[in-house]
């Protein structure tokens, strides 16, 4: 076997040229591949991320409430029930939080701006404060400076509210200065409460521009709603993958409980008022959701990333095979002479061809190692040098406003892997041709 | 020169000579080319196409070629919304006149058109209002033979309405107004109520201020709301075409709904799901089932069954018992057979949907605003202030030609003056009115300035404050506004045209000089200090005018990769080849040709290569789009929809596409021969000889 491994070193080494000219490609094309992926592994870090810090736990408890049958009320009541039964029955449970949902408009002295508000009680809030950075004052005020004031653990005085910079910089305000908060109530009225801003959080994307964290009793306050109700009980777990598992379980221990369920839709909750406004029941219903539910609109960046990438692959992949197969046959013609001579001393068809094949195997395996590592190298560089996205749109496709690119050593295997089979299997071909040849015809062979 | 030409023919013949010799690497590197240029042909051709789609759908739906505002605002005009969810300021153009005067003064500009955009909400009417106002006149009119009928439908409503408000007791934080507001219901709802020795029309007072209030419409409808000159803008947008009602007469106020938003927001909600059903599934009816989406609208729709029965006039509600009893041959109350009707299957859905149209849809209240009908807008002013205005819907509109464009149908049209009103913007008239109203509502003096301050606001200390009573007397106010100014009151023809506007459209009368007229109105605005800001359509879009120009970076980003790994792997190709042939251009050197003769052999072998290949490959790629020109290409998501300007793009190519194509195929097949032609010019004569 290391006669063999020698003598397709050899043939690399002494094809200088040829060798470094495609391995140039294939390194080439295993880098773009690296950076496609831990692109599109960028955005759906950064997904998960915003989504599971803004709008959803890993398995939400959520539901309806009508008063009458037209209503679609995003709320649930029997709060401590739901809280009770999901903290005895869930496994592996990291931490359950409860939230109000609403949307209200948000007006300072001088502008307003709407926003969903998540009413929360941030003694419960474990993750939200790993997740979200505060925001220096420059990046809201005029001439701010580098300090940071207020306190994310303030949201549990009564009327307050935690604004993103890019809020607060448009309503011009900064903490310790009050807000309006006016949202309609289901009877048509408009209700307002004044709200302190007691922290101003660092932007988390496109998502932060409409989401607001305030104190779960001043949402309360806002609705006229009483203590047992909340918009949703979410629940994260030690390990976000077995959210789908963790709903199926819990469904019927909520309806052994004596909670209506509505069927599982793979939709957010604000998707489903018109459904649920257009059905007859009235009363509480629970709508068990997992954070891919709840995300389901944006998944479409993410699926449009992952086609361009995909098509941009397998073009620049057929490129290569073809480049690869000519690189491969080039080399077996110019050797004709030579395989005719080692079969005539005794080499064996099946030898041939493994060694053609661990030419093309070492050559896939050095390249594109190199091409991967190149790749990871610039991914790192990127996403380190946290770089603007220049075009607004951009930043509403991609969920952020700056570059973000996540390396997961699994793909970068798997793209070196897979490249070293593919030019392996391009040189099969002419590897083949070569181990069929009769020898006396090889050793004739000229040119 | 005879020479040099004779010279070129013979390197030419052994430059085509050589392709066809190494048939295995023209076949390779030709491929390659032709790939390439087929993809540049038909990617720039979709994206032309797709921009195109876009620039109809904009400017000729609302936008104009221009779009001049205050450069005030803090923020850019963004006609199809930013990224935040708050009105945009974009500042105001205070008095319009001036500026179209000065704008007029250039030479390309054709019209200039006032504008302002506002998200509005459509109050819908109060059912108790409604009954009390309907049985109050027939009081009045000495009909008697209808009171029965009328007292047993507003005792059944307060009666459904102590069902809502039981149930709102479990989630309310103050039972004691829901406990007040549920005593109220039950003596309507008691006979007593009825027996007792007030008067009906004491009932009735006790009914319109203690009921009605309770009674909420459930579910609100949102439009965009475009005011403008009404009169201009149907000259100036002339593919405006009215397929329902009218226009709104010149010098009228009134509102006009897009067809889109008339057909996908106002109408029943049923109607619109079978629709889209339809629609979805046009060309292949197992996709009902085969499509998860529709499948699910599918499943959920016999659910549904209430937006049929809703506030259905119990004699039609009779009549369509009758039919679907008919029709589905079977004995029900009205509520199965509806579910059962709505139960949809491929097999089943054309008959269904035949016949939903025939029997239910004429029972119902297909579209809950009616072309002739007064609606309330309201609408929340800059300043966080709610506002209202009635109008009449006069008609429902669409843009020839970009009837699936969700772009153009996204706005429905308001007279200005009614637009002004919901803006929040005070004329002197209106200023006057409010200070005699105030005075007999006793509010005390106020400076007129601080009016909406004085009557909306919370003023700063008011912690926590709950409005809902401040409503009323915001209501009261409202009354009297609209008795000054009804909603179908006439107006000075001329008034779109005085006073404020927050943008304006500018139509050119040559499109394709859009920069220097930009660089003509910048001018402009400077000299007469106008303080304009402005936009070609494009920019004016938002977002959305950038998703064509994300689109067309990442194409180009990905055929800027993808020529590079050509480039390398074409270089490789000829390398290998010029390395075969060493024998044969050392014999060529052997018998006098000089080095730019073989440099200029595998320069033309490229050449002729990368035309032939590119050629054809321009000619596939063009073939695709014009095959795509006539099928249609079908946006199979929402986004797509949204880019196609439609349900279907049907691409066009042209001469630039084929020559950006060709051109960039012939660059890198250049500039990929680069290195093998520097190394065929080393080759010594000599080597002719050494190989055997």
């Amino acid at each position: 076997m290391a006669i063999f491994l020698e003598i397709a070193w050899r043939n690399l080494v002494s094809a200088r040229r040829r060798t470094l000219m495609i391995g140039a490609a294939l390194a080439l094309v295993t880098m773009f591949l690296v950076l496609l992926m831990s692109l599109s592994q960028g955005l759906y870090d950064t997904i998960v991320r915003s989504s599971t810090t803004l709008l959803s736990g890993h398995v939400n408890v959520g539901g309806f409430y009508k008063a009458k049958s037209t209503d679609s009320a995003p709320m649930i009541t029997r709060r401590d029930e739901v809280l009770a039964i999901v903290e005895r029955e869930v496994e592996g449970l990291k931490y359950v939080v409860d939230r109000q949902r609403g949307f209200a408009t948000i007006t300072s002295d001088t502008d307003s701006l709407q926003s969903v508000l998540a009413g929360i009680d941030i003694r419960q809030e474990r993750g939200l404060a790993t997740q979200l950075r505060l925001a220096p004052r420059r990046s809201y005020l005029k001439d701010g400076d580098d300090q940071v004031t207020g306190d994310p653990e303030r949201l549990a005085d009564s009327d307050t509210i935690m604004l993103f910079s890019g809020q607060a910089a448009r309503l011009e305000v900064d903490v310790g200065e009050r807000v309006t908060l006016s949202a309609q109530l289901i009877d048509g009225t408009v209700n307002t409460v004044d709200a302190k801003v007691v922290a101003i959080a660092e932007d988390v994307g496109f998502l932060s521009s409409w989401n607001t964290f305030v104190n779960q009793a001043t949402v309360r306050k806002l609705y006229q709603l009483n203590e047992q109700t909340t918009g949703a009980v979410m629940i994260y777990l030690n390990d976000p993958g077995r959210a789908d598992d963790v709903m199926k379980t819990l469904r019927p221990k909520l309806a052994d409980a004596g909670f209506d369920l509505l069927d599982h839709a793979p939709q957010p909750f604000w998707a489903k008022f018109d459904v649920v406004a257009g059905e007859d029941w009235t009363g509480l219903r629970l709508d068990l959701t997992t954070w891919r539910d709840e995300i389901a609109p944006l998944r479409w960046t993410l699926s449009a990333v992952e086609t361009v990438s995909g098509v941009l692959v397998l073009v620049l992949t057929v490129i290569i095979v073809v480049g690869i197969m000519n690189t491969m046959w080039i080399s077996v013609r110019e050797r004709t002479n030579e395989v005719g001579t080692l079969r005539a001393i005794g080499m064996g068809r099946r030898e041939v061809l493994l060694m053609f094949l661990l030419e093309a195997l070492m050559l896939g395996v050095v390249f594109a190692s190199l091409g991967a590592s190149v790749g990871a190298g610039i991914a790192v560089a990127i996403d380190s040098a946290a770089i603007q996205v220049p075009i607004e749109a951009m930043r509403a496709v991609l969920l952020s406003d700056v570059l973000h690119l996540v390396l997961d050593p699994a793909q970068v295997l798997m793209a070196v892997l897979g490249f070293t089979a593919i030019t392996a299997l391009a040189a099969l071909w002419p590897a083949a041709r070569a181990a069929r040849m009769q020898p006396v015809t090889a050793i004739h062979h000229v040119g | 020169m005879q020479g040099s030409l004779a010279l070129f023919r013979v390197t030419m013949i052994i430059a085509i000579r050589n392709l066809f010799t190494h048939t295995t690497t023209t076949l390779i590197v030709g491929s390659i080319i032709l790939f390439g240029t087929a993809l540049v042909v038909l990617g720039t051709a979709l994206l032309d196409s797709v921009e195109a789609a876009m620039e109809r759908s904009i400017t000729s739906s609302f936008a104009g070629h221009i779009q001049v505002y205050s450069s005030e605002g803090r923020d850019e005009l963004a006609l199809f919304g930013s990224g935040f969810m708050a009105s945009e300021d974009i500042g105001e153009l205070r008095e319009f006149a001036p500026v179209r005067d000065a704008l007029l003064e250039i030479p390309n500009i054709e019209d200039v058109v006032p504008m302002g955009m506002q998200f509005a909400q459509v109050v819908g009417g109060n059912l108790v209002d409604e009954q009390v106002e309907d049985f109050r006149r027939e009081l009045r009119d000495g009909d008697s033979t209808t009171t029965e009928r009328r007292v047993a439908r507003l005792r059944q409503i307060a009666a459904d309405l102590i069902d809502d408000y039981r149930n709102r007791l479990a989630v309310a934080d103050d039972s004691k107004r829901i406990e007040r507001a549920i005593a109220d219901l039950n003596r309507v709802r008691d006979d007593a109520f009825w027996a007792d020795s007030q008067s009906m029309e004491e009932r009735l007072l006790f009914i319109s201020t203690n009921v009605a209030p309770l009674f909420q419409q459930g579910q609100v409808t949102f439009l965009r709301v475009l005011g403008t000159d009404t009169e201009q803008f149907k000259r100036r947008f002339d593919r405006l075409r009215v397929i329902r009602g009218s226009t709104i007469p010149e010098g009228t106020r009134g509102l006009m709904l897009s067809n889109r938003s008339y057909e996908k927001r106002i109408k029943n909600r049923v109607a619109r799901w079978i629709d889209r059903l339809d629609e979805e599934s046009a060309t292949d009816r197992s996709r009902l089932e085969s499509d998860a989406e529709l499948a699910s609208l599918r499943e959920r729709l016999p659910r549904q069954y209430q937006r049929i029965t809703f506030n259905q006039d119990p004699d039609q509600a009779a009549e369509l018992h009758r039919d679907l009893r008919d029709y589905l041959d079977r004995e029900a109350d009205l509520e199965t057979l509806i579910s059962e009707f709505l139960t949809l299957t491929p097999a089943n859905f054309d008959a269904r949907r035949e016949a939903f149209y025939e029997l239910v849809a004429p029972r119902i209240d297909l579209y809950p605003i009616k072309i002739g009908d007064t609606i309330t807008l309201r609408s929340f002013t800059q300043s966080g202030y709610l506002k209202s205005v009635n109008v009449k819907v006069w008609g429902v509109f669409l843009f020839d030609g970009l009837e699936g464009s969700e772009l153009a149908g996204s706005q429905n049209l308001l007279d200005m003056v009614s637009f002004r009103e919901l803006y929040g913007v005070m004329t002197d008239e209106m200023r006057a009115e409010l200070s005699t109203i105030r005075e007999e509502i006793g509010l005390g003096a106020v400076r007129a300035e601080d009016a909406e301050q004085t009557l909306f606001g919370g003023g700063d200390g008011a912690l926590e404050q709950r409005q809902t009573e401040m409503f009323d007397e915001l209501e009261v106010l409202d009354d009297a506004l609209d008795a000054a100014q009804g909603p179908g009151e006439l107006i000075d023809p001329g008034a779109a045209q005085k006073g404020l506007a927050l943008n304006a459209a500018v139509i050119l009368r040559d499109p394709s000089r859009i920069e220097s007229t930009m660089a003509a109105i910048r001018k402009t605005s400077e000299r007469t200090g106008l303080g304009l800001s402005v936009s070609d359509w494009q920019s004016a879009a938002g977002l959305v005018g950038q998703f064509v120009t994300i689109v067309r970076l990442v194409l180009y980003v990905a055929i800027a990769i993808i020529f590079l790994v050509a480039l390398v792997i074409i270089n490789n190709s000829m390398v290998m080849a010029t390395m075969e042939r060493v024998a044969e251009i050392g014999t060529m050197r052997a018998i006098g040709s000089p080095r730019r003769l073989v440099v200029l052999m595998i320069f033309l072998e490229t050449l002729a290569l990368g035309l032939i290949a590119g050629s054809v490959g321009a000619g596939l790629g063009a073939a695709v789009v014009v095959v795509l020109q006539s099928v249609g290409l079908p946006a199979t998501s929402d986004v797509l929809v949204f880019l196609f300007s439609g349900p279907r793009l049907y691409p066009e190519v042209n001469s630039t596409n084929l020559l950006t194509g060709v051109f960039a195929v012939l660059a890198v097949s250049l500039i990929s021969t680069w290195y093998p032609a520097r190394i065929a010019t080393r080759v010594q004569p000599v080597v002719a000889m050494r190989t055997e």
